[in-house]
């Protein structure tokens, strides 16, 4: 027997990728929308925090 | 505003950046001596303190722990009091940091060569060295979170991020993995067995490259490349996207290190599937770093550590596009256990941790002895022959692992295999002899940066502090406007710690907790047992000698490898394996079916000299197991131990164990008697053997039929 065929004795064993891919997805979706709608200006001077210390 | 004055302590950065080139000699070195031990044998001299088994996890342990974490505590000590504008919290417990983690690395340096060790790759440190590192790290944790809350910078600057990710995540990967039962102060047994030490150890030894190797090292790609290139990181926007993506795929990757193996489906699609999609923040973060050089391209051409940034960067890509690509079944199907997955990691170890680390410390050394370079002729000569070692490293690596692959699974036409696993080995020696040059190259380049970092500070004159001026943050006013939920968490150091754990614990969770509840649906061979006393002692010796580094106890469920080792290996079989000895490369042949393929004399004499029984032969040789007396006093702590982890001996048996194990050492040795060789049955090489003689016995037993009486 393959080790599948024990594997998929647990129960609902598919909803783990799917919980997985939905998280990250909705956490991916989120930081984008986050970082394009953000202040531009204030990107511009986080990122000069290296440059002036 | 009111400005209140601090101090830069640069005295920590200089021990710091001195343990690192230190190690860096020492690990490369090492490094060197066991790619010419592959090529040339004799160069194990039958001593047991410097063969291969024992100095490649000393190689593998020196270069990350000791290297790169000195040159990533370097790196950490000098940009983080900057970008927050204010002091570290505590210079005692920097100090304790140093001496704590130099400490660990003198006692791996001792231990290893030993053969004291736990027998997972990475994370070979016994336990205690294990206990001294958790300590260390919770210290180094406590600087620098208390020197965040104490900042006057409110933004936390992505550098910051990444070594927050760092932190929290090596500490879950470091306890998780090491969870282990003493059976004495030097020796213990894994907590885990079979396939979940499998894939533990594989979701720590995979995310030990993406938190110690990776994330620190962007920390410091953050700071150090626009600092070296005097202008901003190309996009901010991408570097938060870069850091919640990474940080997140990469935690589940784990499992493409065990594709084909016994581990379960879905966990194997799950690692291939985050595999593949790690390319893209990899990518964002390498070009966001690449493209910071924009329109500076002629710095480049002269300035010998803005060229290092970009070999770096440029590795860093090439190793995290190789990556994701090895991950796919019928490409790793071909890789792995070759010697393709070695040249991946010298890529990136060589390529993207070496030349970022060297081109930091160019940059700083001069920094923080108020002068100039020594000889920007020698740092460019460096980055050369750096360069060069790394091609000549690398090249023959992947011929020699693309000739071997091929000549593995070759068959005759009247479907044969046609090549002796000895012969694929004997075919690309020369690759081996080319391989030590390139190290030996890139070794003499590190030498040359040390000379020259050496002359830099004897012409200049250390300053051991630098004063910084800042309004207290809470004078400080919160900027206008709407702040949204992730600038809010920008500013907290607690939320994004938090946040970053939640993030890498989901896919740790989601990975690893099936496969405890596994545990209770892999299906008990009935005839895979518990190993005799003798057996298991003789394991501990295999563990010892870092066996495992050589030889997997894999047979992958392919054509070739049935045909060359017998039956493709089972989740059941290794229900008792504490810890798991899988293993991850074949410089031999895999050994999962090893029992009764050569008679105990076969043994006995291939131990103590493989050459004399199979000539071309480069494996060490091990004439102490045959003088080493077995210390059975052990064997009573260690048959509880395993009883602890369930593996079902009966009650009591730890006292009878070792009758047992003296009647079978008997019987071996009577064996060899017979066999015209001399053996005492109390030596080590009885023990060895036993175990030798048990790998993959019990699958070819005939399994127990209940016989029923007919009435």
């Amino acid at each position: 027997m393959k080790f599948k065929n024990y594997v998929t004795s647990i129960d609902n064993i598919n909803i783990y990728p799917m919980i997985s891919l939905v998280i990250f997805t909705v956490f991916f979706a989120v930081v984008t929308w986050y970082v394009f709608s953000a202040n531009k200006e204030k990107m511009e001077k986080n990122s000069q925090i290296p440059i002036n210390d | 505003m009111q400005l209140e004055k601090f101090t830069f302590d640069n005295s920590i950065v200089r021990k710091f950046a001195f343990a690192t080139v230190l190690w860096a000699i020492v690990g490369m070195l090492v490094g060197v001596i066991i790619a010419f031990q592959l090529a040339y044998p004799a160069l194990n001299f039958g001593i047991s303190f410097i063969s291969f088994g024992r100095l490649r996890p000393l190689h593998t342990n020196a270069v990350i722990f000791a290297f790169v974490g000195n040159g990533i505590y370097t790196g950490v000590y000098y940009m983080m009091p900057r970008l927050l504008r204010t002091s570290m919290w505590s210079k005692a417990l920097g100090n304790i940091h140093f001496w704590g983690w130099q400490l660990i690395i003198v006692a791996a340096a001792v231990t290893l060569p030993l053969g004291l060790t736990q027998g997972k790759e990475y994370a070979e440190l016994i336990w205690p060295i294990d206990i001294a590192i958790t300590l260390i790290w919770v210290v180094f944790g406590i600087n620098m979170f208390a020197t965040i809350l104490t900042r006057r910078e409110r933004h936390l600057y992505v550098a910051i991020w990444f070594i927050i990710g760092t932190w929290v995540t090596v500490a879950l990967l470091h306890i998780v993995n090491s969870f282990s039962l003493p059976t004495s102060m030097t020796h213990s047994y894994s907590w885990y067995a079979g396939v979940q030490d499998a894939l533990v150890q594989w979701w720590y030894g995979h995310n030990a490259v993406a938190f110690f190797l990776t994330t620190p090292m962007l920390g410091i790609m953050y700071y150090f490349v626009p600092k070296a290139a005097g202008r901003p990181v190309y996009s901010y926007k991408w570097s938060i996207i870069h850091f919640w993506a990474l940080i997140f795929i990469y935690i589940w990757a784990g499992p493409h290190h065990l594709l084909y193996t016994a581990l379960p489906d879905w966990a194997q699609s799950l690692g291939v599937v985050f595999s593949i999609m790690l390319i893209l923040p990899s990518w964002g973060g390498m070009l966001n770093g690449i493209f910071t050089l924009r329109g500076a391209w002629d710095k480049v051409k002269e300035d010998p550590i803005l060229k290092m940034f970009i070999v770096a960067l440029t590795c860093y890509g090439m190793s995290t596009f190789e990556g994701p690509m090895l991950s796919l079944k019928n490409v790793n199907g071909f890789a792995h256990y070759t010697d393709w997955i070695v040249a991946h990691v010298h890529v990136g170890a060589l390529g993207w941790n070496g030349f970022l680390i060297f081109g930091m410390l160019y940059w700083l050394v001069p920094r923080i002895y108020n002068t100039k370079l020594h000889s920007v002729k020698m740092a460019n000569t460096h980055f050369l022959i750096g360069t060069v070692g790394i091609l000549l490293y690398a090249i023959p690596m992947y011929w020699a692992a693309i000739s071997q692959a091929l000549m593995w699974k070759q068959f005759t036409p009247e479907g044969q295999l046609k090549f002796q696993f000895l012969e694929t080995v004997t075919r690309i020696i020369p690759m081996y002899i080319l391989r030590g040059l390139g190290g030996t190259i890139y070794l003499v380049g590190v030498i040359i940066m040390v000379v020259n970092l050496i002359r830099t500070a004897k012409a200049g004159s250390f300053v051991s502090e630098e004063y910084g001026e800042a309004p207290a943050l809470a004078a400080q006013p919160l900027p206008e406007g709407k702040a949204y939920w992730h600038s809010i968490i920008e500013r907290r150091p607690v939320q994004m710690l938090v946040m970053s754990l939640i993030v890498v614990s989901i896919g740790g969770a989601i990975e690893i907790i099936p496969t405890f509840i596994v545990k209770e649906n892999v299906p008990t061979i009935s005839t895979v047992k518990p190993y005799t006393p003798l057996e298991l002692q003789g394991r501990d010796i295999y563990i010892r000698e870092g066996c495992y580094t050589c030889h997997s106890q894999m047979v992958r469920p392919f054509r070739d490898e049935v045909a060359r080792y017998g039956d493709y290996s089972k989740a059941g079989e290794s229900v008792y394996d504490h810890p798991f000895q899988w293993g991850s490369k074949r410089t031999g042949p895999d050994l999962a079916r090893l029992s009764n393929k050569y008679p105990n004399s076969w043994h006995y004499r291939h131990m103590n000299d493989p050459e004399e029984i199979s000539q071309g032969s480069i494996m060490p040789p091990y004439p102490w197991l045959l003088d080493n007396d077995l210390d059975i006093s052990t064997t009573p702590g260690k048959i509880r131990a395993m009883q602890t982890l369930g593996v079902p001996y009966p009650e009591g048996y730890d006292l009878k164990a070792n009758n047992d194990l003296k009647m079978q050492a008997d019987e071996i040795a009577a064996d060899l008697n017979a066999n015209r060789i001399k053996a005492n049955s109390g030596k080590e090489i009885i023990a060895l053997i036993a175990y030798m003689q048990r790998l993959g016995a019990d699958l070819k037993k005939a399994p127990e039929v209940e016989i029923k009486t007919l009435h």
